[in-house]
C-alpha cells in the first residue's frame, strides 16, 4: 500500500508578492507521485524547480490549487508528519532551548512533553545539549534536535528539506549518521537534497525533477544493500548512480551558466 | 528613615561603577568655577549643587514632587505599553486596519507630542490626567507600529513549524509571533522610556501641573534658586538613566537569545 499518494497536483503562484514576478508561476501541473511505507526517497532537481514546494504541500504548509495528496488515506492536515525544515530558515525557535523546542511539538502537559523530548534527545545521543539554546549549537546539532522533534511528533513519515545545507563536513557526517539510523529503523522518508552522494547513500530510489513546471525526469532505483553505512559513500555502485543523476541535472542546467562554463 | 536608607543604597549601587568619573567631572567643574568664571549665579560651585542635591533628596523637600513624577511615569508607561501592544496585535491581524491606521499613526509620529498638549488640556482638563494621557498616547504610537511590524514579519519557517505541529491560532500568536516580535517591542520600549520621561517633565512645566519635578524645575528658575535647578536636573538625569538601565536589563534577560545570535 502506498503511504504517500499524489495525484493530479497543480500548484500555481499568482503574479505579485508570492513569487516576486509579474507573471503567475506554475510549479506543478498534474504532477503524480507515490511512495511506499519503509521507503527512503530522494528528490533532486535544478534550483527553484519546486522541491521545497513539494515538501511544503505534503506537510500541509501550503495548499494545492487542485489535485490530491493523501498520506495513509488522510489529508496532510489530518496526519502527523515529521517535518525537518531547511537549516538556513531558522530550524529551531531561538527563544527555546533544545528540550523546549522538541516539547513545543507535543500536545499535553509540559512535564510529560519535556520528558518525551529528553528521551528523543537521548536516542540521538545529544541529551547533554538539552538546556542549550540554538545560538549555542552548531548547525549539525540543530539539525539533530530538529530530527529528534520530528521523530517524536510524526514518526510515520519524515520530510527532510535540504538537511545538509550550509553544514561543514563534520556536521554533515553527524546528520547523515542520524538519517542512516532512521533508515535502519525502517522509517519512511522523503529527502530533498542538493548533495547527490548523500541522497544516493540514504535513499532506495531517487526522483530527478525537471525545471518548472516540475515533472519526473528520471526515477532511479539505488541498487545498494538495504543496510547502508558511511563507508559506502565511496563505493563504485554509489558513484555510478550519482554520475547518472549528475548527467541528468547537467542537461537541465541554465543555458546562460553552461555558456559561461 | 527606611526610605532614606533605601534611597541611599540604591543611589550608591547605581553610581558605583561611575564614581571615579563623576569625581573627575566634579573636580573639573570646581576648577572651571574657581579659575575662570565669576558669574556664580548661573554657574554655581559643585559643592553648593551637591549639598542642595542631598538636601532635596534626603531632606524630603521634594519627596512629593519626586513621587508624583514617578507615579505619572509609571502609569503612562504601563497604560501606554498595554494599549500599544494590543493595538500592535490588532494592526498585525487586520490588514485593512493596518493599511488605514499606519499612515495616520505615521503622521502623528511626525508631530512633536508637546504640540498636542493644548488639545489634550482641552480634552482632559487641568491636572495630572492630561500629562499621563499625552505620555501614554506617545507610548501607544511608538509601540504599536514596531509590534505590528514585528508580528507581520514572522519568519516563514517559524510559522511552517507551528502549522506542521498542529498548533492553535492562539499558540501561534503567543508562542511564536509575539516571541519573534519581542526584539522589535524592546526597540520601541527603549524609545518610549526616554520619550515618556521627557514628556512628563516638560508638561509638568506647563500650566496646570500641581506637582512634579518639572514644576520644581520651572519654580527654581523663576526664583533664581540655581543650585536647586542644577540639583533637580541631576535627579531627572538619574531617573532617566535608571529607567534605561532597567529596560536594558529586562531586555537582556528576556531576549538574550536575540542579542547573542
Amino acid at each position: 500500500m502506498n503511504l504517500v499518494s499524489i495525484d493530479g497536483l497543480v500548484k500555481t503562484y499568482p503574479a505579485g508578492n508570492a513569487n516576486r514576478t509579474d507573471a503567475s508561476v506554475t510549479v506543478f501541473d498534474r504532477f503524480a507521485f507515490s511512495m511506499k511505507k519503509g521507503e527512503f526517497v530522494g528528490i533532486v532537481g535544478p534550483n527553484g524547480c519546486g522541491k521545497t514546494t513539494l515538501v511544503k504541500l505534503i506537510a500541509g504548509i501550503e495548499q494545492p490549487n487542485s489535485g490530491s495528496i493523501s498520506i495513509f488515506g488522510k489529508s496532510p492536515e489530518e496526519t502527523r508528519i515529521g517535518y525537518v525544515p531547511q537549516h538556513t530558515g531558522g530550524i529551531l525557535y531561538p527563544w527555546l532551548n533544545a528540550v523546549e523546542n522538541i516539547a513545543f511539538a507535543m500536545a499535553g502537559h509540559e512535564t510529560e512533553a519535556k520528558a518525551g523530548a529528553m528521551g528523543a534527545l537521548s536516542e540521538l545521543g545529544i541529551s547533554h545539549y538539552a538546556d542549550s539554546f540554538p545560538y549555542q549549537l552548531s548547525g549539525g546539532i540543530k539539525q539533530l534536535v530538529s530530527i529528534a522533534r520530528a521523530k517524536l511528533f510524526g514518526p510515520g513519515l519524515f520530510l527532510f528539506d535540504e538537511p545538509f545545507n550550509s553544514l561543514d563536513y563534520h556536521n554533515s557526517f553527524l546528520v547523515e549518521n542520524a538519517l542512516l539510523k532512521l533508515r535502519k529503523e525502517n522509517a519512511t522518508a522523503l529527502l530533498v537534497s542538493h548533495d547527490i552522494q548523500s541522497a544516493v547513500l540514504l535513499c532506495d530510489k531517487i526522483l530527478v525533477l525537471t525545471k518548472k513546471p516540475a515533472r519526473i525526469a528520471m526515477l532511479l532505483p539505488v541498487n545498494l544493500p538495504g543496510e547502508r553505512s558511511i563507508d559506502m559513500r565511496f563505493s563504485p555502485e554509489l558513484n555510478i548512480v550519482s554520475g547518472k543523476i549528475f548527467n541528468a541535472l547537467q542537461g537541465m542546467a541554465d543555458d546562460r551558466i553552461v555558456a559561461l562554463a | 528613615m527606611l526610605f532614606r536608607g533605601w534611597l541611599m543604597t540604591g543611589l550608591l549601587r547605581l553610581l558605583k561603577p561611575f564614581l571615579l568619573r563623576i569625581g573627575l567631572v566634579l573636580l573639573a567643574w570646581q576648577a572651571v568655577f574657581s579659575l575662570l568664571l565669576t558669574n556664580t549665579l548661573l554657574f554655581p560651585s559643585p559643592l553648593s549643587v551637591l549639598s542642595r542635591f542631598f538636601e532635596l533628596l534626603f531632606g524630603m523637600q521634594i519627596l512629593g514632587s519626586l513621587l508624583s513624577t514617578l507615579f505619572k511615569l509609571g502609569v503612562s508607561l504601563s497604560v501606554g505599553s498595554v494599549f500599544g501592544i494590543l493595538l500592535g496585535v490588532a494592526l498585525a491581524h487586520w490588514t485593512l486596519l493596518y493599511e488605514t491606521v499606519f499612515p495616520i499613526a505615521d503622521f502623528f509620529r511626525s508631530i512633536p507630542a508637546t504640540a498636542l498638549f493644548p488639545l489634550f488640556l482641552l480634552v482632559f482638563g487641568l491636572g495630572d490626567v492630561t500629562n499621563i494621557a499625552l505620555s501614554a498616547w506617545v507610548c501607544i504610537l511608538y509601540l504599536s507600529l514596531p509590534v505590528s511590524k514585528g508580528l507581520r514579519e514572522t519568519k516563514e519557517t517559524s510559522l511552517a513549524i507551528a502549522i506542521v505541529f498542529k498548533k492553535s491560532n492562539l499558540d501561534i500568536l503567543f508562542k511564536v509571533k509575539l516571541m519573534e516580535a519581542l526584539p522589535a517591542l524592546f526597540i520601541g520600549l527603549r524609545t518610549v522610556a526616554s520619550l515618556t520621561l521627557v514628556l512628563i517633565i516638560v508638561t509638568e512645566m506647563f500650566i496646570g501641573a500641581s506637582s512634579g519635578l518639572g514644576k520644581e524645575l520651572i519654580d527654581a528658575s523663576y526664583t533664581y534658586d540655581i543650585p536647586k535647578l542644577y540639583a533637580i536636573i541631576m535627579i531627572v538625569g538619574i531617573i532617566g538613566y535608571s529607567l534605561n538601565l532597567l529596560v536594558s536589563e529586562i531586555e537582556k534577560k528576556t531576549i538574550h537569545w536575540h542579542t547573542k545570535q
